[in-house]
């Protein structure tokens, strides 16, 4: 792809950039500007909140977030392994598959585990504790 | 691949096969750990195995540059390389970590179902490590670095549920990525100086310097220094040291062995192979830093050790003054390298068995251990306070301990380069650094009577002890076994 | 072969660099300076951008959309997730601003670095020009990685097997269900 050919690209930002600048600048011209303590608080289905919620996103969305950067990584290489595809041949086939199968092992060895299992509880015998908090917030 | 040798990668080859099996076995058979015990030992075994076959090939001359790429002479951009040094580091890499995984193996018994993890993360860190020593190409260099990095910062938080472990692991991560950024950076910049990636072959660093007179050198010195720097930062010598003693201290103890042991070695490999492989002929621009920080590492390593209370800290200080010792090997260019595996041969034995002791006394998980827990040792466990004697005497540099042997191969070397300066520091701080080895040996001979807490250590930390005092202790009183070998472990 | 300033603003290339690299340059002052965490990950996108964009007119065009894909398309997602799990506040936190005694010689130590490794690179390249040359295009890099850089795509595979091992022991759920 010759430099050129990005014209278009760097054209379709620039008309982004000031899609959202001049509706932004707009709107602060345009609308009506009454704030009020109410109108500043945050919505919450009518319910005033009391508090900060106890506790943010559980932890499993990191982890599928790691691995989704971890196989980020790998379709990058598969990526430039795609473009030239029918060259490399069953050589390239068998350089890719040797790559992919450890992480495919571990991708296993991990479900296995229960670390993809979005519910853990029906595999644990221990029962989880509930933090107190989180027991007052749902009787209130 | 006609120029494929897969002796060549078999220590790679294994440590990998081992830590996808460990995964497999754990899926398959579940949580039995009895199972990976035997094919994580086996592992190291096989891999030390195939390093002293590496060896026998090189001593009959089938040394030499392999995989390349296909339809490619080999010469032109070699990936991986088989001389003396790199199957020294096979077999020293091989035997430290079968023995380390000895002494990690209470933790590994602790940990419950992430253990197949922390098994398969020290085989593949073992890997990237031997893989910073058997390749002249810098990029894989940085890819085995990283390789066992990731592994270390993970070992070192291993235990989450304390958070002394996991501010070890965030400060290993964050220094370490520094580290491994500024040496990934001095990669690139020796790139544009010299316009090669790798060491050996055609087109090579060393066919830079053969065929080039550097006269404005200024984008290789930042290259280089900056090298230095990635790797001086793993080795923790000074004033690159500050994260050593706080992940030490905060990583479980029953993994901090493996880590410290596998790293030191791993590291001055791979100074090894980059600055006295690769730019031999700029000694004198880079002589003079090594030297300056090995001063350092000394000085500050010992004097801070002396002021230590924790026993783990103590251990760590300590390293950065062997550091320093080691760093005196290199400024002797290739006269040095027997030195240093000869010091990497010995002293990665007794850390990794004086982390077995710590670990056995305040257990596998803790991440403090002060020196008073020794108190008494002597008589709670005979066995390993008399060991824990000989891995203190072993590291001070006393008589008849291979510690002496390695720090005096090391003065030699630096005085034959002509650092006369360096050997009266190195000799002075090794007879400072008595005072705080000493400390801890009394320590573990004085206490009350009344003090009568036996200490029942577990038989593979027995072995793991074992192994590393008898290196300690025959390669001190007979050191030319050793000696005659580790005279061809010399790079190509 | 000296530049003088007028030519230089004569090329148009010069003049899209300019584009790119300021907002670049302020973006990455701004996620080190902001006092808002989701504010700092967002600067750092538009300093990722415009690195990708430069890395595109160096015509290194895989590298740029690979800085695209993973940096922006993946690991600042990891950030905002990141922020999202633990409790760190989301608007402005005073305590996300170092004491002065440690920014002055953190700030002092950036320039220095740069100013060593600025000086090298100038030093050694001077004034010369580049010719005119192609991008580079992605076949070509696909045909040296899978023959001449086989070994290291291959080990590059440790690399990633040793981090995902790594992310599922640090953030997976123990037996007893203690969480992180």
């Amino acid at each position: 792809m010759e430099l050129v050919d990005y014209l278009p690209i760097a054209l379709l930002t620039l008309l982004g950039i000031a899609f959202a600048g001049v509706s932004l600048v707009l709107a602060r011209v345009l609308a009506p500007s009454n704030p009020t303590p109410e109108k500043l608080a945050p919505y919450e289905c009518g319910i005033v909140p009391l508090q900060e919620p106890v506790q943010r996103f559980p932890v499993k969305f990191y982890l599928v977030a790691m691995l989704f950067v971890i196989f980020d990584v790998e379709i990058i290489f598969l990526f430039l392994w795609a473009v030239r595809m029918d060259q490399f041949g069953w050589a390239g086939i068998a350089t890719v598959v040797a790559f992919m199968l450890m992480l495919i092992e571990t991708l296993a060895y991990a479900w296995k585990r229960g670390a993809l299992d979005w519910n853990v509880s029906h595999r644990t015998r221990t029962r989880r504790v509930v933090a107190p908090e989180a027991t007052i917030e749902k009787a209130a | 691949m006609g120029n494929a040798s897969y002796l060549a990668v078999a220590f790679e080859g294994i440590l990998l096969i081992g830590a996808l099996v460990v995964l497999l076995v754990a899926v398959v058979a579940g949580r039995s750990r009895a199972v990976w015990a035997p094919i994580a030992g086996a592992s190291f075994l096989l891999a030390a195995l195939a390093g002293v076959l590496q060896w026998i090939e090189v001593e009959n001359g089938g040394g030499g540059m392999f995989f390349s790429a296909q339809n490619l002479q080999v010469i032109k951009s070699p990936m991986v390389v088989l001389d003396g040094f790199s199957a020294m580091a096979s077999i020293v890499l091989g035997l430290v970590g079968f023995t380390a995984m000895l002494g990690s193996w209470d933790l590994v018994a602790k940990v419950g179902k992430r253990s197949a993890e922390f098994v398969a993360l020290s085989l593949l860190a073992f890997a990237g490590l031997h893989m910073m020593a058997a390749t002249p190409n810098l990029v894989v260099i940085f890819i085995g670095l990283e390789t066992a990095s990731i592994s270390f910062y993970v070992l070192a938080g291993f235990i989450r549920a304390d958070v002394k472990s996991d501010e070890s692991a965030l400060k290993y991560f964050l220094l370490g990525s520094l580290a491994s950024a500024l040496f990934l950076y001095g990669i690139a910049l020796t790139f544009a100086a010299t316009g090669s990636l790798t060491i050996y072959g055609v087109n090579s660093i060393r066919d830079f310097f053969s065929e080039t007179v550097v006269s404005d050198p200024g984008i290789l010195l930042v290259g280089m220094a900056l090298m230095l720097v990635g790797l001086m930062f793993k080795i923790s010598a000074a004033p690159f040291h500050q994260w050593a003693p706080d992940v030490y201290q905060g990583a479980p103890s029953g993994a901090v062995g493996l880590m410290a042991a596998g790293v030191k070695i791993a590291g001055f490999a791979a100074l090894g192979r980059i600055f006295v492989g690769g730019f031999i002929s700029q000694i004198d621009t880079w002589g003079p830093i090594v030297a300056v920080i090995a001063a350092l590492s000394m000085v500050i390593g010992t004097t801070m050790a002396l002021v230590q209370t924790d026993m783990k800290r103590l251990v760590a200080y300590s390293g950065v003054a062997h550091s320093g010792y080691l760093l005196l090997t290199l400024l002797a260019g290739v006269e040095g390298m027997s030195a240093m595996w000869f010091y990497l041969a010995t002293y990665p034995f007794m850390i990794v068995g004086t982390f077995a002791i710590i670990s056995t006394v305040s257990g596998p998980t803790s991440t403090s251990s002060p020196i008073e827990a020794m108190r008494g040792l002597s008589r709670r466990s005979p066995e390993m306070g008399w060991l824990l004697a000989i891995f203190m005497f072993g590291m001070s540099g006393m008589p008849f301990f291979a510690g002496f042997v390695g720090k005096i191969l090391a003065f030699i070397a630096a005085g034959d380069a002509g650092y006369i300066w360096l050997v009266v520091v190195a000799t002075l701080t090794t007879v400072i650094g008595f005072a705080f080895y000493l400390r801890v040996v009394a320590t573990v001979f004085s206490g009350e009577d009344d003090d009568t807490t036996m200490i029942d250590p577990t038989l593979s930390s027995r072995f793991a002890v074992v192994i590393g005092a008898t290196v300690t202790v025959v390669f001190g009183i007979v050191p030319w076994i050793l000696i005659d070998v580790v005279r061809d472990a010399l790079p190509l | 072969m000296t530049v003088s300033l007028a030519d230089w603003f004569r090329e148009a290339a010069n003049w899209a660099f300019m584009i790119i690299a300021i907002p670049t340059l302020f973006a990455g002052w701004r996620t080190v300076t902001s006092n808002n965490i989701v504010r700092a990950v967002l600067y750092l996108v538009v300093s990722l951008a415009g690195t990708a964009a430069l890395f595109i007119m160096l015509g290194a065009e895989f590298v740029g959309w690979t800085v695209v894909l993973v940096y922006i398309g993946a690991v600042i997602i990891l950030f905002l997730i990141g922020i999202m799990i633990t409790r760190a506040p989301l608007g402005v936190d005073a305590d996300l601003s170092h004491a002065r005694n440690v920014r002055t010689p953190a700030a002092v130590l950036g320039v220095l670095l740069f100013a060593v490794i600025g000086y090298a690179v100038i030093d050694a390249f001077e004034n010369s020009m580049i010719e005119p040359f192609e991008p580079t295009a992605t076949a070509d890099l696909a045909n040296l990685l899978f023959s001449r850089w086989v070994i290291p795509f291959e080990v590059v595979s440790f690399v990633l097997l040793a981090a995902l091992i790594g992310g599922i022991a640090l953030a997976r759920k123990d037996d007893n269900g203690a969480q992180r």
